[in-house]
Order: C-alpha cells, then sequence, then structure tokens
C-alpha cells in the first residue's frame, strides 16, 4: 500500500508523511494484520457462543440462526465435562505431545550439535536431514501406512510375523503414529535449533574453547544458555503443532483402532461431519479457545519477563 | 578447529544413521511409485527396486489412463496442482506481506503491544475448534472452492508463523544501523525498506519457506473449504482410489514425490539464503 | 501391460486392479470379444432395433437395453427433450459419486458398446461431470456441501443408509411429483424390486420418493466350495467337529466352520476362518446381521417404544459373539475395506465371507486371456445367510447395508432435468445394463438384472440364485435421520470391544447410552415415529430347518 511513492522522500503527500512519522508507518503496518484477525476472530466467537447453548444440528433442516428454538442452556457444556470420549481424545493428544516433541527437541538438539562445524559432506546431509518436514503430512502419513502394514516392509525387514500388526494393535497404533510424528519434526527443531546455535558469535565459541573443557561441556554451558529464546520458540511451535495433530492420524488409523488413536482435531473432524454434532463442537471448540488463550497469556508473559 | 580421527568417525556413524532414518520410508516411497500393481506389498515378494520398473504410475496420474490399467481418472492431478500451486503462493504472500510489515511495526515502534498475543493463539486453535462458523462465513462471502478462498484461509493460519518468525529476526537487528540511517536523513519507510529488510532478506526467504511448505502441505483446510475446482494435491490424493476399492499405492506415490517437489525445489532455490540465514548472527558484527 | 497377464499366483489384496486390465481389454466374459461389432448391427442406420429411440448399440444384445417413449428410460429422455426446448435444461449436470462405481458410467461395455455416459450425451447433449470421493467418506462430503457449499453437485450419491439424514438436513429433493410425472420403472412388478415394499423401502423416505437406488448391498454369503469338497477338509473337520462340513445354517455352524479352519493349512498357506467385515464403518453390517437373527422372526435395534435394545442380554450375547469372531478373521481385518476383504478369498486365505457381491464378478472367472481371475476361480459357491434355529424353524437373515443411493442435491438449479438423469440411470434397462460391466461396484438388485445374461456371465449361475434368495431375507440397517450418529457411535463401541479395551457387554452398555442420547435430541425431528415406521420393513420369512 505505502510502497507506491513513499521511497521518495522529497515528495509530499500523505504516503511522504506517513514515510516520516513512525507511528503513521507503524499504524498501516499493523493494519492488514489487524484486519485479518478480526476477520477470523469475530464472527466465528459469536456463532460459536450462540450454537453452543443449543442443541442445533443440520439435520434440524432450519438454518443455524434459528438454533434458539433448540435452546438448551449449559447441556452441552456439561455434556463435554462427562464425555469419556472428549477426555480421552484430550489425553492421547496431549500423550503424543509430551512424547513427540521432547523426542524431537533431543534428536533435533543432537543433530544440530553434529551439524555446528564444518565436515566434509555436510552440505548434503543437511539437505537430507531437512526433506521430511518438506513432505506433506498427508504423504507421510501414507508412508507410514504402508511401511506399518502387516505385510509391509517394517515386519519384513525387522523380522517380525505378518501377523504382528501395527495400526490395529491398540497400543502399537498410537506408537506407529508417534514415531510417523517424529520423523517428519524432527528436522523442523533441527533446523531452527541449527539456526540458534550458529546464531551464538563466533567470538564466544571462540573464548569457550580457549577457557579448555570438552566441546560437549562448551556445548551445555556456552551454547545452550544463549540460545534459550530460540528453544523456546522452537518447542512452543511444534507443541503448537503437535496438539492440532489430524493429517497423520486420520491416513494412518482414521483414529482407530476403537477410538484408540483419536486425537482431539480427529475428535472433532468426526463430530463435525459424521455425527453432525454442530452445537457440541462448537461448546467444545470455544472451552478449548478459552483454555489455551489462558495457558498462552501466562506463558507469553512469562516469556516476556525472562527476556526483560 | 580438527576434530580427532575418532570423533570424526563417530559424527559420520551419527550422521549417517540419521540419514539412514530419514531415507528409509522416502526411498521406500520412491521406489513404490515406479512399481507396477503386482509388487505393492509383500505378496509377491518385497524388494526396495521395483522388479518391473514403469512409469505408468505418473502417466496415470497425468493422463488419467495408462496402458494396461482398466480403471482410469476422470480427473487428472494436472487441476489439482495448479490449485495448490495457485493457493499456496498467494496465501504466502498473505502471510508474509502482513506478518513482516506487522511484526516490523510490533519491534520498532512498540505499536500493538496485545498484538503478538493475539497472533499466536490464532496459530494455538486447532483448526477444527473454530471451523465451522469459518465455512458458514466462506459459504456466505462465496468462498467455498475458490482460489482466493482458500489462499484467504492459508494466509491467516500462516500468518502467526510468519509474524513471529519475523519477530525474532527483526528483533536482531541492531537498532543502531536504523538510528544511524535515521541521522542520516531517511524516512522511517526508506530505513525499512532499504537497510533493515535487506538485512533480513535471509529470515525473510526462510520464513517464506516455512510458510510455503506449511500451505502447500495442508490437507484439513482444503478438505473443508474446497469441492472440486479447486482440490489441492493432498485432497486429491485421498480421493485416489481404484474403481475397485483398492488404494492405488503406486500412484500415490508417485503423487507424494509431485507434491515433495516444489517444497524441494523452493529450498533449493534459497538454500544461499537459507545458509545465510542461519549464519545470521554473524553478519551482526 | 495387458497381454502379460501371467496366471496369478500371488493374487495380492491390491494387485486385483491386474485382473480388471483384463476385462475391460476384452469386456469381462472371455470369449465375448467374439461379438464386437457384429455385422448384424452394422446395417441398421443407428443400431437400434424396430421400434426402438435409443439406447446402447454395437453389440449383440444390445435390444435389450434400447428404449422407446413407453419405458421410463423413453420417458426420462423425452422428458429432457421437452425440458430443452422450454430452455430449462442445463448444459452439464455434476455427480459426486463413490469412486469405485465411476467405471461402471464411464467405461463402456460389451465390446463395442458405448458407456452409458456416452449414451446419455449422445441422446440428451447434456454433459455429465462425476466428481469421485471414497465410499467411506463420501457423506461427510455430501453434508459439507450441504451446509457450506453453493450448489456444487447436482446428484449426490452415498449410502442409502443415509438418506433420513440429508432429507431431515433438507439437503434432497422431494421427487414424489416427478415420480408421478415421469414414472420411473423401478417398482414394476416383472423388471424392478421383488415387492413393492422393496420399492419403498429402497426409493422412499417418510412416503415421498427422495432415492434412487444404484446398488444391490444385500450381504451375500460366498464360500470356496472347492475347499470345502476336500475329502482332506472333510475328513478332519468330522473328526475335530463330529459333524460333516456343509454350508452353515445358523451362526452356531459358522462360528464352527471359522474355529476349524483358523490355523489350518490345507495347501494354501494358513488360513483363517471367515472373511466377514469386522473393520471400522464396514463391520457394521456384519454386527447388525447377527443381531437381526438373535430372536425369531427378527430381533430389532430398536423395541415398540423405539427404546435401543443393545444392552439387552441378547444384545450383549450378539456383541460377545460378534466380538469373539474375530478371533478368526485374518491379522489386518481391522483395517480392511471390503476390496482388501474380497482379497483374501481369492487368494484362498479364508473358506467363507458375508460380503458384497461383486466379490465374484471380480475374482471368480476368466480374463479375456484365459487366465483365471484369482485363485478362486471356480472354487467360489455361494449360500443363504445363516440365521437361528428355533421350533425347527430358521431365520436367515442378512442385512441391507450402504447400498450407493443418490439422490437431487436441493442445491441444484436444474432438479427435474437432474432427477430425469436419475431415472433414466437406475431404470430396469440401463442399470441392468451397467450392473453386468465390471467396471464399477453397482452390483444387480432388480428383477431384471438377474434375468440378464450378461450379469449371470459377471456374477455367475449361482449367484442369480442367492442374492435374490438373500435380497427377500435382507433386514434394513438403521436409515432414519440421526443414523450416521447412531452407527458411528455403536461402531466405535465394537471396534473398542474387539480391540480388548473394554467388554462387549460395557461396550453396549456405553453404546445403549450414547443411542439413548441422540434419540432424545432427535426427537423433535420424529425419529421416534421413523424407527416405528422402519420396524415394518423387516423380513418375516423362516424357512425350515
Amino acid at each position: 500500500m505505502s510502497d507506491k511513492s513513499a521511497n521518495t522522500p522529497t515528495k509530499t503527500g500523505y504516503w511522504a508523511k506517513v514515510a516520516q512519522d513512525g507511528n503513521k508507518m507503524g499504524f498501516w503496518f499493523v493494519l492488514p494484520t489487524v484486519l485479518l484477525l478480526v476477520f477470523i476472530v469475530v464472527f466465528p466467537l459469536f456463532m460459536q457462543l450462540y450454537l453452543s447453548v443449543t442443541w442445533w444440528t443440520p439435520l434440524e433442516g432450519t438454518p443455524w440462526y434459528m438454533a434458539w428454538e433448540v435452546f438448551s442452556w449449559g447441556e452441552n457444556y456439561w455434556y463435554q465435562l462427562t464425555d469419556p470420549r472428549m477426555w480421552g481424545a484430550l489425553w492421547r493428544t496431549v500423550l503424543i505431545m509430551i512424547i513427540a516433541v521432547p523426542a524431537q527437541f533431543f534428536l533435533g538438539m543432537a543433530l544440530a550439535y553434529l551439524f555446528i562445524e564444518k565436515f566434509p559432506g555436510r552440505k548434503i546431509f543437511y539437505s537430507i536431514m531437512l526433506t521430511p518436514m518438506m513432505i506433506v503430512p498427508a504423504v507421510v502419513g501414507l508412508m507410514f501406512y504402508l511401511l506399518f502394514q502387516g505385510t509391509g516392509p517394517v515386519n519384513d525387514h525387522l523380522g517380525l510375523p505378518s501377523n504382528f500388526s501395527w495400526l490395529t494393535d491398540v497400543n502399537r497404533a498410537m506408537i506407529s503414529v508417534i514415531i510417523a510424528d517424529i520423523w517428519q519434526w524432527t528436522p523442523l527443531m533441527f533446523l531452527i535449533l541449527l539456526a540458534g546455535m550458529l546464531g551464538v558469535p563466533s567470538d564466544q565459541l571462540l573464548a569457550a574453547r580457549l577457557l579448555g573443557g570438552s566441546n560437549w561441556q562448551n556445548f551445555i554451558k556456552i551454547i545452550v544458555p544463549r540460545m534459550k529464546t530460540v528453544i523456546l520458540i522452537a518447542l512452543v511451535l511444534r507443541a503448537v503443532e503437535c496438539f492440532k495433530i489430524f493429517d497423520l492420524v486420520y491416513i494412518m488409523t482414521k483414529g482407530g483402532p476403537g477410538v484408540q488413536t483419536e486425537t482431539i482435531s480427529v475428535f472433532l473432524y468426526k463430530l463435525t461431519f459424521a455425527e453432525l454434532e454442530w452445537a457440541y463442537v462448537a461448546a467444545i471448540g470455544l472451552t478449548i479457545l478459552f483454555v489455551l488463550s489462558v495457558i498462552a497469556a501466562k506463558g507469553l508473559s512469562y516469556m516476556v519477563k525472562k527476556d526483560k | 578447529m580438527k576434530l580427532s580421527p575418532s570423533a570424526l568417525t563417530l559424527k559420520y556413524f551419527f550422521v549417517l544413521l540419521a540419514s539412514a532414518i530419514v531415507l528409509y520410508p522416502l526411498l521406500w516411497m520412491v521406489t513404490m511409485a515406479f512399481k507396477p500393481y503386482p509388487e505393492w506389498t509383500t505378496v509377491a515378494g518385497l524388494t526396495w527396486f521395483p522388479k518391473n520398473p514403469t512409469l505408468q504410475n505418473f502417466e496415470f496420474i497425468f493422463y488419467g489412463e495408462a496402458k494396461g490399467l482398466v480403471v482410469s481418472l476422470d480427473r487428472t492431478i494436472v487441476g489439482p496442482l495448479i490449485a495448490s500451486l495457485v493457493t499456496s503462493i498467494c496465501g504466502t504472500l498473505v502471510a508474509l506481506v502482513s506478518g513482516t510489515l506487522s511484526s516490523y511495526a510490533v519491534v520498532r515502534f512498540g505499536l500493538a503491544p496485545m498484538l503478538p498475543l493475539s497472533v499466536l493463539q490464532l496459530r494455538l486453535f486447532p483448526p477444527l475448534a473454530v471451523m465451522i462458523p469459518v465455512m458458514v462465513m466462506w459459504a456466505f462471502i462465496g468462498a467455498v472452492d475458490t482460489w482466493w478462498g482458500l489462499s484467504l484461509i492459508y494466509g491467516i493460519v500462516t500468518l502467526p508463523f510468519a509474524f513471529w518468525l519475523m519477530k525474532t529476526f527483526f528483533e536482531e537487528v541492531p537498532v543502531e544501523i536504523e538510528d544511524a540511517a535515521r541521522v542520516a536523513g531517511c524516512s522511517y519507510w526508506r530505513v525499512f525498506y532499504r537497510i533493515t529488510l535487506p538485512i533480513v532478506k535471509p529470515g525473510l526467504a526462510t520464513c517464506a519457506l516455512f510458510v510455503f511448505i506449511l500451505n502447500w502441505s495442508d490437507y484439513l483446510l482444503a478438505l473443508m473449504l474446497t469441492q472440486k475446482d479447486w482440490v489441492t494435491l493432498p485432497v486429491y490424493m485421498a480421493t485416489l482410489t481404484s474403481a475397485m476399492g483398492g488404494q492405488m499405492y503406486g500412484m500415490k506415490a508417485a503423487l507424494g514425490i509431485i507434491a515433495a517437489i516444489p517444497p524441494v525445489v523452493f529450498g533449493l532455490m534459497i538454500q544461499k539464503h537459507l545458509v545465510r540465514g542461519l549464519t545470521f548472527g554473524a553478519l551482526k558484527q | 501391460m495387458k497381454n502379460n497377464n501371467r496366471p496369478i499366483t500371488n493374487q495380492s489384496r491390491r494387485s486385483f486392479l491386474k485382473s480388471t486390465a483384463a476385462v475391460s481389454a476384452a469386456s469381462s466374459m472371455g470369449g465375448l470379444g467374439a461379438f464386437v461389432a457384429s455385422p448384424a448391427f452394422a446395417g441398421s442406420h443407428d443400431g437400434l432395433a424396430p421400434g426402438m429411440t435409443g439406447g446402447p448399440t454395437g453389440f449383440e444384445g444390445a435390444e435389450r437395453f434400447q428404449y422407446n417413449n413407453t419405458m421410463s428410460e423413453g420417458r426420462a429422455i423425452e422428458g429432457i427433450k421437452a425440458l430443452q426446448a422450454a430452455g430449462n435444461a442445463p448444459e452439464r449436470i455434476s455427480m459426486l459419486l463413490t469412486d469405485g462405481a465411476i467405471g461402471q458410467i464411464t467405461k463402456p461395455f460389451p465390446d463395442g458398446a458405448p458407456s452409458a455416459k456416452e449414451v446419455w450425451e449422445r441422446e440428451t447433449g447434456i454433459t455429465i461431470d462425476i466428481i469421485g470421493a471414497p465410499a467411506e467418506d463420501i457423506f461427510k462430503k455430501v453434508m459439507q456441501d450441504v451446509t457450506t457449499g453453493d450448489g456444487t453437485f447436482d446428484v449426490y450419491t452415498g449410502p442409502w443408509n443415509s438418506t433420513g439424514d440429508l432429507v431431515s438436513s433438507g439437503g434432497a429433493v422431494n421427487c414424489s411429483d416427478f415420480v408421478a410425472k415421469y414414472g420411473p420403472d423401478w417398482g414394476d412388478p416383472e423388471r424392478g424390486t421383488p415387492t413393492p415394499e422393496m420399492e419403498q423401502l429402497l426409493y422412499t423416505y417418510e412416503g415421498d420418493y427422495y432415492s434412487f437406488s444404484m446398488d444391490g448391498d444385500f450381504q451375500t454369503w460366498f464360500y470356496l466350495k472347492g475347499i470345502y469338497d476336500m475329502p482332506e477338509v472333510q475328513d478332519k473337520f468330522m473328526s475335530e467337529t463330529g459333524v460333516a462340513l456343509d454350508v452353515p445354517n445358523t451362526w452356531e455352524d459358522v462360528d464352527r466352520i471359522s474355529a476349524f479352519f483358523t490355523g489350518k493349512d490345507f495347501g494354501n498357506g494358513t488360513m483363517y476362518g471367515n472373511g466377514n467385515l469386522m473393520s471400522p464403518f464396514w463391520g457394521l453390517a456384519t454386527f447388525y446381521a447377527r443381531f437381526a437373527s438373535m430372536e425369531h422372526p427378527n430381533y430389532h435395534y430398536f423395541d415398540e417404544d423405539a427404546n435401543p435394545m443393545l444392552n439387552t442380554d441378547l444384545g450383549k450375547q450378539c456383541a460377545e459373539e460378534h466380538v469373539r469372531s474375530f478371533e478368526w478373521s485374518p491379522p489386518d481385518a481391522l483395517t480392511f475395506t471390503w476390496a482388501e476383504a474380497y482379497g483374501t478369498m481369492w487368494n484362498l486365505i479364508i473358506p467363507q465371507t458375508a460380503i458384497y457381491t461383486n466379490i465374484v464378478k471380480f475374482g471368480d472367472g476368466y480374463n479375456a486371456d484365459g487366465s483365471p481371475k484369482s485363485k478362486a476361480t471356480g472354487m467360489i459357491n455361494s449360500h443363504l445367510p445363516p440365521g437361528r434355529e428355533k421350533d425347527g424353524m430358521i431365520n436367515r437373515r442378512s442385512v441391507l447395508y450402504y447400498h450407493i443411493t443418490a439422490w437431487v442435491s436441493s442445491k441444484s438449479k436444474y432438479p427435474e432435468a437432474t432427477y430425469l438423469f436419475l431415472q433414466w440411470l437406475s431404470s430396469t434397462r440401463t442399470y441392468t445394463w451397467m450392473t453386468g460391466n465390471p467396471g464399477g461396484y453397482f452390483d444387480p438388485f432388480q428383477q431384471a438384472n438377474f434375468k440378464e445374461p450378461l450379469v449371470e456371465l459377471t456374477y455367475h449361475d449361482y449367484s442369480m440364485e442367492s442374492i435374490p434368495a438373500t435380497i427377500a431375507r435382507s433386514a434394513p440397517s438403521i436409515n432414519f435421520a440421526g443414523q450416521t450418529a447412531l452407527d458411528n457411535a455403536l461402531d466405535e463401541e465394537l471396534q473398542a470391544a474387539i480391540t480388548g479395551q473394554k467388554s462387549a457387554s460395557a461396550a453396549m452398555d456405553a453404546a445403549q447410552k450414547k443411542w439413548e442420547r441422540i434419540i432424545k435430541r432427535n426427537k423433535r425431528n420424529g425419529i421416534e415415529d421413523s424407527i416405528k415406521a422402519s420396524r415394518k420393513t423387516w423380513p418375516t420369512i423362516l424357512d425350515p430347518a
């Protein structure tokens, strides 16, 4: 918007003035983001709120704004508290998160450590390391679906019998999903963490080396503390993405066997399009929204405090 | 600083191990794409490399039929490929432009202190928790199954990523450089456009790569906001089943390879910038 | 590739694609290739038999599928012409179709013939635009279009069971007026459904016409006669169980046979007991069939006051039997769709299965080059569904589940033209012609289908009797508003029980609770009346033991 005339300060006119005034320019800079936010937040919030206190489903045959006809107070909220399926889905989501994210972090850290210094072939290996995260998750889901078939290569190569099922086994289904997630997203950790490590000024590294001590000690003492922000961002990004996990699970197991790999997203997807419980989905959605907002607010204020 | 030979060996051991783990599923998919259908499962005995390599799978997804296959496709990969490209790129532009501008304003001018939190929240939620109203809204403005409708939602859901990533990059740009430019008589816009932006260019590239990959990889949003004209590759892949209902693994693998190409090419294109992005801290000196 | 069809010694569950490759190459019937473009038809200027105005041409027997305006198809074409004259017809009709059925409409059959799509487009000039979706997900897509779409599709297809959901969400057009105006032959006593009740069940919802039946998903029992007849198998069965091995009459027989075969090897590798569908979504059919026969003449899913009966003693017993039967299923059975389940029989891994009838269409018989379509070629036969014995009678029950059905989208801008297309497609001549086509999975169910030599060649003689007999003994699965929610709730609990997360009894208690809640919520939409009405559509046939 402002790039037409603003780069020549001698010109007059509104945009030239904007270019000279930090606050005004800041306003224009912030505007698109704010508009997008308002657009995506305001209406959905009200609609969710409205639907969540009714029984409405598309099966009613009335438009959604007529949902007041089946007003039900807080029934959905109450039901959600007592719905074992919802709690189960939540627990499984958290389970994936608390296993996969730390695993990705440590693997990514270790890998990044290997890659700090130059070695022959580093570039090629670096590219190889990054590929998994460039593959479409839906395709990754398909790949691991193939790998984990009873008659697939994993059993073949590990010498397991073909009735050693992965995706249909109560416990192994979850393990398969977690393995796939770790495989795909460790590279993201690796990339961010390596960037962070290389961001540590090399004179500090040099200084650390001169002080003696092993590489590993230097790593822990000098480098890690200096990349705290990077680590935090990497962890937060992954945790957030992991909480939403859908594609991998849906393509590998569709949430099965039973509901054994049903995560919050898969659960909501099924509720929306199969059970058609839109009002209930709205209630759960709002609850998630609320809880995550609180967590985010706490987390962010913590981060801000740390930064200062 | 030279590593001792034993340390170097150890390093190679781990790097090779990691590469093997990374490549195992990938290689399986790649070879699968060149296998004719009898070789898709263990029943015929699994081999790493196709016994009778064929391009049939690729032929099939591009032309809708292949010699020797009774099944045919009414919709080939071409439409979804274009749809994926258009929507991912437009979505990336939306996210990148608004994310870069606003994060700069937040970092430099201290404006909208609540914005980072609000933006982050956007990224926090599972899209499915808010998808019903979004679908209703998109239907209302006629954005369902259009390129701009999908681009818009892509731009919005990846905006937080662009915003936060750019924010960290801007924070690392020394204010002194900008101040010096200001003293030299540059306008704020000129400082941003001529000084800061070039400095964060590697970051911008990295950010674009991430955002593009995220958009390109999306399955869920396209699943819900497209019907037929702008169906993207992952959604298309899921509908690729044979006339007899079996999953067309070879074709899906071929499709998977094609889906993987643009992000990889994108990555290679900006590799120099990527490296610069990764050595960004050194630039500060 | 197509001439490369070595005898299939290792027909895998995916590789049946291969056999169908040959199928298309020269029709499914081996020798029929000889009939291509027979000179008899070359003489006629448009290939139509005298008095006929439309229909497929170019192969022997084409006249059986041709029509004029005294027939359902002809009236549909005539109707389209009238609409076009009035400027009330579209240039394209878009159809959301289960992807495995697309070939039946778009593939020429038999050799020398056009495809159904070509015939329609030739006669009306209206292009059919088909968009595929996987069978188990298609209704999600339909509901997505109903709730937030903008008329992308004129025709929806999906499971027959979901008609109620679609109608009560306002997604389907009530076609009763069109039916009165154009007179489709669905209920024709000679050619259509076997009984008027069946027409009601398949084509109407709450007394009005909404659905167009395009499938024959009455789960039918197939077994490997070739294996049952082996003396070695007979002897071993006799010595182990004390009775002779024969086709099962009751579920106890089924379980006994399943237990016997599991883990045995009769020269074709280790076998499992049965190939009945157990996976999410598809496995419900197996459960419902067992459930329906728990009591004479039927054990309904709901009692007369529309209360679910899942957690009754019989309901729990049924669930326990169902869960136990998983011991005799192939290990990957929980990921099988019917397509993979077919493969288990074709590879002689299981001796018996209750499944969709096109298992024999794709897996029994010979390819054009004379190679067998699967290892099971020539070994498959069919029998009546099992039931339970009481007072010398057996209530043999199968179940109607899935059954691809089309609806006119209420968002279609040309509902009448769309209706006419569907009438044309689902009338007995076009439909019979299409079911013979091995390019897709529309199965026969109309009387005319079973009298058609082309269908018999595809589905084999044994099916021509057992399928109609099975249809007569089939209970409907759930088909009223709330169905998707009800089925999903039950499905999840059953899967939980099968995978050992809870006992069958606890699963039924939980499912009962969920069902009660769903019914309570749908009361306003008259779910109770629908449940009561649906009880009347159940069969009452009892066979002597």
